[in-house]
C-alpha cells in the first residue's frame, strides 16, 4: 500500500489533502461508532495518512474533515449518502456513477452502481480498490 | 449578458453567492442534524478534536430539525425554477447489460463480469484459443482454424446491435473483428455473443496493444464543452470572480478531457430511468449531461428522488440564469462534422 501510495500519480487537476492527524482520526473513528456506522479500515487510514481526501476528474475519495469544511469529510458524506446498509457499508468515495464502499461484514471494498447499488467490482485490498476507482488501471 | 451594467451584474453575483452560501450551510446542517453528537469530545483537551466537533456541531440533532432543513431546501430550489423528479412508472428500467453499456462508455473502464455473465460458446471457445490444437470427438487431434477478420459479420448478434448504437462502440468494429480473428473465435458463435463477451474481447485488444481502444464520452463531452462553450464558461467564471489563472488551468485540463475538482458532469437523466424519455445509448450523449459546480450546485440536484434541469443547460454555474449556459445545437452540430475545423475556426474568430 505504502509503495503504492508513493508512486500515485494523478494526472491533471487533483486536490490533495495534508497527511491525516491521529488525533482527527480518533475522534471521527468515535462518531462513526456512535452513529452505528462502520469504521475507517485500517488500509484506507494509511492511505488518509497520506492524502486526506482527494479529488481528481470526476472522482473524489473522502478524508476526515480535511478542509475543516463538510465537502469530502466521510462523516458528513456518510451522513447524507444515500446508500443500503448503512450499518454495514461506509461510503468512502464517490463519481458521478459510482460508490467506493468498505463493507464490513465482508470485510472488503466493492465499486457499486450509484442507481441501483449492484456490485460492479469487489476487492479484498484497499490499494486494487482505489487503483480501479481512480482509473489508473485498466483493470480486469 | 452584455447589456448589463456592472452595479447589476455585481448585486446579481452577491444574491447568487449568498444563495450558494445559504444552501451550502443548510445542507451540512442536514448531515450534521443526522449525527449524533460525542459527549467525550467536549470534555477532551485535545484542540484538534474540540475544532472537529465544533464543525460537526454547528446545528442542533433533532427529527424534526432534518425534516425542517429538507423543506428548506427544497422551497429554496423551488424558489429557483428546480422541480423534484416525478417518476414515470410504466418506463422500463435500464437492463444490467445496458447499464455496464453506458459505465463503459462513460469512463472507459473495462470491468471482469462473473464469469456466469460470459454466454456459453464465448467462454468455450475463449478456453480453447489458448490451446494449439483440441481433441475432436474421435480423439484425432485438429489443428486449430484460423480466421480473417473480414469473416466476422457483428450484425448478426443482438448485443451488438444495441452495443454498436454507442458511438465510442460502434468506432471499435475493427478492433473487436481483428482481435476475434487472433483469440480464434469461430465466426459463427458471434449471433450468441454478448455485451460482455465483446467488451472483453476489446478489453484485450487494448491490453494487447497498451492503448486505449476509444475515447470515453466524459472526456469527449469535456472536450466538445471546451469548445463550444468556453468563452461563455469563462467570462461566467469572471463574473463569479474567479481568478484568471485559475480560469485558464481549467479550461486547458478540459481540452485534455480532463475536469477541475470544483465541478463535475451531471447526468440530467439518470441512466437507470433513461428509458423515461431517452433510450440507453443516449445516456452518456453531451445533451443529456451538463457541467455544474460540484457543492452545493450537484449535490442538490442529487437530492431525494433528484430535481430536474432544463434540457437546453449546457453549464449550470448558478441558480441566477445569468451564470448559466444555454445549449446551441447547431453549434454543437458544427463541431461534431469536424472538431479540428471548428476549433481553428473559432480559433481564428478570437483573434
Amino acid at each position: 500500500m505504502q509503495k503504492f501510495l508513493d508512486n500515485i500519480h494523478i494526472s491533471g487537476t487533483a486536490y490533495k489533502g495534508k497527511p491525516l492527524d491521529a488525533k482527527k482520526l480518533i475522534a471521527c473513528q468515535r462518531k462513526l461508532k456512535l452513529n452505528n456506522f462502520p469504521l475507517i479500515p485500517q488500509e484506507y487510514v494509511v492511505f488518509l495518512h497520506k492524502y486526506n481526501s482527494l479529488a481528481c476528474d470526476g472522482r473524489w475519495l473522502f478524508g476526515v474533515c480535511p478542509r475543516d469544511e463538510s465537502d469530502l469529510d466521510i462523516l458528513a458524506e456518510n451522513a447524507l449518502a444515500l446508500v443500503t446498509n448503512k450499518t454495514t457499508n461506509l461510503v468512502l468515495g464517490y463519481s458521478e456513477l459510482e460508490y467506493l464502499l468498505w463493507n464490513e461484514n465482508n470485510g472488503n471494498y466493492q465499486i457499486v452502481d450509484k442507481s441501483d447499488f449492484e456490485v460492479l467490482k469487489t476487492y479484498s485490498a484497499c490499494k486494487d480498490a482505489l487503483k480501479d476507482f481512480l482509473r489508473l488501471d485498466d483493470c480486469y | 449578458m452584455s447589456n448589463l451594467s456592472k452595479a447589476k451584474i455585481d448585486h446579481r453575483r452577491n444574491m447568487e453567492k449568498s444563495l450558494v452560501a445559504t444552501l451550502h450551510d443548510k445542507i451540512d446542517a442536514l448531515a450534521n442534524a443526522q449525527l449524533k453528537e460525542d459527549k467525550e469530545d467536549k470534555k477532551s483537551d485535545y484542540k484538534i478534536v474540540k475544532e472537529y466537533t465544533k464543525i460537526h456541531k454547528k446545528k442542533k440533532t433533532s427529527k424534526r430539525s432534518i425534516e425542517q432543513l429538507k423543506k428548506e431546501i427544497h422551497l429554496i430550489l423551488i424558489a429557483c425554477d428546480l422541480y423534484p423528479h416525478k417518476k414515470n412508472t410504466t418506463a422500463q428500467e435500464t437492463t444490467r447489460e445496458e447499464k455496464w453499456m453506458i459505465h463503459l462508455d462513460w469512463d472507459g473502464i473495462f470491468r471482469k463480469p462473473d464469469d456466469t455473465d460470459f454466454s456459453v460458446a464465448y467462454a468455450r471457445n475463449r478456453q480453447l484459443a489458448c490451446e494449439n490444437m483440441y481433441m475432436q470427438n474421435d480423439d484425432a487431434p485438429v489443428i486449430m482454424p484460423t480466421y480473417a477478420p473480414n469473416e466476422y459479420d457483428l450484425e448478426q448478434s443482438p448485443a451488438w446491435q444495441m452495443m454498436s448504437k454507442f458511438e465510442t462502440f460502434a468506432s471499435c468494429h475493427g478492433k473487436i473483428c481483428n482481435q476475434m480473428a487472433s483469440m480464434a473465435i469461430p465466426p459463427e458463435i458471434v449471433p450468441t455473443m454478448n455485451f460482455f463477451d465483446f467488451s472483453e474481447v476489446l478489453y484485450l485488444w487494448q491490453k494487447e496493444r497498451k492503448t486505449k481502444a476509444f475515447e470515453c464520452s466524459r472526456s469527449k463531452n469535456l472536450k466538445m464543452f471546451e469548445a463550444c462553450y468556453g468563452e461563455k464558461f469563462e467570462k461566467i467564471l469572471t463574473m463569479l470572480r474567479y481568478k484568471p489563472q485559475f480560469i485558464q488551468k481549467v479550461r486547458e485540463d478540459m481540452r485534455r478531457g480532463l475536469c477541475d475538482p470544483l465541478f463535475n458532469f451531471h447526468h440530467k437523466d439518470n441512466i437507470y430511468r433513461i428509458r423515461e424519455c431517452k433510450e440507453p445509448h443516449e445516456a452518456n450523449l453531451f445533451p443529456n449531461t451538463v457541467l455544474t459546480f460540484v457543492h452545493p450546485h450537484h449535490r442538490c440536484l442529487h437530492l431525494g428522488n433528484g430535481y430536474d434541469l432544463h434540457d437546453d443547460l449546457a453549464f449550470f454555474g448558478g441558480f441566477d440564469p445569468l451564470f448559466q449556459v444555454k445549449r446551441d445545437p447547431e453549434r454543437e452540430r458544427e463541431y461534431l462534422i469536424s472538431p479540428k475545423k471548428f476549433i481553428k475556426k473559432n480559433a481564428e474568430i478570437s483573434r
